[in-house]
């Protein structure tokens, strides 16, 4: 078995908490995006935008992991990531770097975990100052989860 | 293709930054640029057509092995093979036909013992047609077949659980036939290798629907089935209208669109009814249901404001039915470039697509048949007929449009074919050629006849100052003004004539309204001017230039 020593993580703030998504994942970083919001879809889903001529959907993680919502005037970053054959965009507070994590220093998620944490947090690799929390993009962008957010409130 | 879409993107984005700028040799370039996109985006959408009859060769051969395979005779017969489609939207329809096909042979069809037990020919027939219409290609696929049996249809779906049994008895006969457009559906009794597998319709419409075509069948029992298909010309690049709603602006595609109509705050309130909190409005005698946009879209106060200065409806066509989209503010035209809605938001039938505007900002193109779906307009509408039944009278679907104008006393009909518009014009207006009046109407000269010397009534037009309402007419010479008192309304109905003396300038009398009318000959009015009289007035025009 020779698994990599060493992963790269993309890392971001999401609502105080240090996420990261595997750096080969992500497309690029980009700053806040203006949005045209879609009606009538879920609450998860922040809107469309333009990614040079490209229409990226964005998801808002405050949402996707029930977090509450960003106070008024903070603006949102871009983690534009890969996903099935295309790509979209997490809204996420603040991007942080890329950070180098050593494979012996991960831990699955705890088992006291809940709700909506258990089903995203794939688990924590221990930093030397904190925690960093890996997202399983595969979970997190999930139409199943997504689309059952369907109608819970479309105000935009 | 995709690059030509770009580019026209990329014309409109410069197109409206130039807008804003007064630099004339800026201006000049765009518009070369613009020039040159245009042609470029229509040379290269020419030679992606392709005739449709590429794809139709191999139907014959298909047909033939497979009434082969069911022992049964089929005729094909073909229509329109050169109507032109884009390349692509040929590739996807190719699937879609096939199965139609196969479902026509193999259910329509009957075999040729129990043809000519129904009195028809013994070979059966399958015609295929396809011809350009408004901005859409329509192709027809009919047999002679079977047709649909509705009572196998509401068993079937019964017994397959697909929908719940009160839905069903509340359904129309139209309704059951769309049944089969049920995914998991299927009638056959049992699995063959050419159907019966409940993979079959809803995968054909689905595909359909994909490249933004729509679906429609009819079907008669012992008759046959015709299947209708209305598919888009070409899937990159369309003509929309840009309308807002809440702010946000949404994109309707031109092919759904019928007209625009605008009403001013005074009479918005008025015309706007409602029957049992369904909002309609009165258009040219039909009703026409309302949607309002943000409502639908929930995003942004249901009712309509008292406030609003005039409310803009777009008139729509969805499938079979219209309706009225009340949208904030009616924006321009546009052409753009339809792009795919992700995985994501798949799920939200209001929307064909997004598209990048002239801005760059994104919007979202509605999807008119899935806007109409989600306003719950189908049940809508039965209300509104139902209502219809219980008042109002409702078999004013056939018959003909009548434009009821009074003249004194009298009332008048007027074939509306006839009319061409309807005018006021003030009393000062009028002057005079040829011994007759005439008003200046669009730069050109317009004869004026009072109705009221047809009627023999007396009419207040010759002393009164006041404006006076003119229908205009067009007739064999030219256009002709009628002079009348007021206009009434535009019914239609069945109308029996009844001969009552006979008076030049009308074609009889009928009751309409409980009220006795008498219909106009518009052209034994017209050519009761002396027909050389538009000979003259030329004459007399150029002799004034002169």
């Amino acid at each position: 078995m020779t698994i990599a020593a060493t992963k790269q993580f993309c890392t971001f703030f999401v609502g105080g908490h240090y996420f990261g998504v595997p750096v080969l994942d992500v497309q690029e970083a980009i700053r806040y995006q203006e949005m045209t919001s879609v009606p009538l879809s879920s609450s998860v889903v922040s809107g469309l935008i333009n990614l040079r001529g490209q229409i990226v959907v964005a998801f808002d993680l405050r949402r996707r992991l029930e977090l509450p919502p960003r106070s008024d005037g903070a603006k949102p970053m871009n983690v534009v990531v890969r996903h099935l054959d295309g790509v979209v965009s997490l809204l996420v507070d603040e991007i942080d770097d890329v950070v180098e994590t050593d494979e012996v220093t991960f831990e699955p998620a705890p088992a006291t975990l809940k709700g909506v944490a258990r089903e995203v947090i794939l688990g924590a690799y221990k930093l030397k100052n904190r925690l960093l929390l890996v997202l399983d993009i595969e979970k997190v962008l999930s139409i199943e989860a997504i689309t059952s957010g369907d109608g819970d409130d479309n105000a935009s | 293709m995709t690059l030509v879409g770009e580019l026209v993107l990329a014309r409109n984005q410069v197109l409206q930054f130039s807008a804003t700028q007064s630099d004339p040799a800026l201006l000049s370039a765009t518009q070369q640029l613009n020039l040159l996109t245009s042609e470029l985006q229509e040379s290269v959408m020419k030679t992606r057509m392709q005739p449709i009859g590429k794809l139709w060769s191999k139907f014959p051969r298909v047909v033939r092995d497979l009434a082969g395979i069911c022992g049964k005779r089929v005729r094909v017969q073909m229509e329109g093979e050169d109507t032109e489609l884009d390349k692509t939207i040929i590739e996807a329809i190719g699937d879609p036909l096939t199965h139609i096909i196969r479902n026509a042979i193999d259910h329509g069809i009957e075999e040729p013992a129990i043809r000519t037990r129904r009195g028809k020919p013994e070979e059966g027939k399958l015609s295929l047609k396809a011809f350009h219409e408004g901005g859409q290609v329509n192709i027809e696929i009919s047999d002679d077949g079977a047709g649909i049996n509705v009572e196998k249809v509401r068993a079937k779906v019964l017994k397959q659980g697909l929908i719940s049994p009160e839905q069903l008895t509340r359904m129309s006969e139209r309704e059951l036939i769309q049944l089969i457009f049920l995914p998991g559906f299927s009638t056959a009794e049992q699995v063959t290798s050419v159907s019966g597998r409940g993979v079959g319709m809803d995968v054909v419409k689905t595909n359909i629907e994909k490249i933004g075509g729509s679906l429609d069948i009819h079907s008669e029992l012992g008759k046959g089935s015709t299947i209708k298909i209305k598919i888009p010309l070409t899937l990159a690049i369309i003509p929309a209208l840009v309308v807002t709603s809440d702010s946000c602006r949404y994109a309707i595609p031109q092919v759904s669109l019928l007209e625009l109509v605008r009403l001013d705050s005074e009479i918005a309130f008025k015309s706007v009814e409602n029957i049992h909190g369904a909002p309609v409005y009165r258009l040219r005698g039909k009703l026409l249901p309302l949607v309002y946009l943000s409502s639908v879209l929930n995003t942004g106060s249901a009712q309509l404001n008292q406030d609003v200065a005039s409310i803009d409806i777009v008139v729509l066509q969805a499938d079979k039915l219209q309706f009225g989209l009340v949208v904030e503010s009616i924006k321009d035209t546009a052409e753009i470039v339809v792009k795919p809605l992700g995985h994501h938001l798949k799920s939200a039938s209001v929307f064909a697509g997004s598209t990048i505007m002239g801005d760059g900002k994104v919007a979202l193109i509605l999807d008119v048949v899935g806007l109409a779906e989600h306003a719950g307009l189908a049940s809508k509408v039965e209300a509104i007929a139902a209502s219809n039944l219980a008042g109002i009278q409702n078999d004013s679907t056939e018959g003909e449009k009548l434009l009821l104008v009074g003249v004194g006393d009298n009332s008048i009909a007027i074939h509306l074919s006839t009319v061409a518009r309807l005018e006021e014009f003030p009393a000062s207006a009028i002057e005079s050629a040829g011994g007759r009046p005439v008003v200046q109407y669009r730069h050109g000269i317009l004869p004026l006849v009072d109705l009221a010397d047809f009627t023999g009534g007396y009419s207040a037009f010759s002393q009164n100052e006041s404006p006076f309402q003119v229908v205009v007419c067009s007739g064999p010479h030219g256009i002709m003004g009628l002079i009348v008192d007021r206009i009434i309304d535009v019914v239609q109905e069945n109308i029996q004539i009844q001969l009552i003396g006979e008076r030049h300038g009308f074609i009889g009398s009928s009751i309409i309204h409980n009220k006795m009318t008498d219909l106009l000959d518009v052209h034994a009015v017209i050519s009761s001017i002396d027909p050389s009289f538009f000979d003259e007035m030329k004459e007399a025009l150029i002799g004034g230039v002169r």
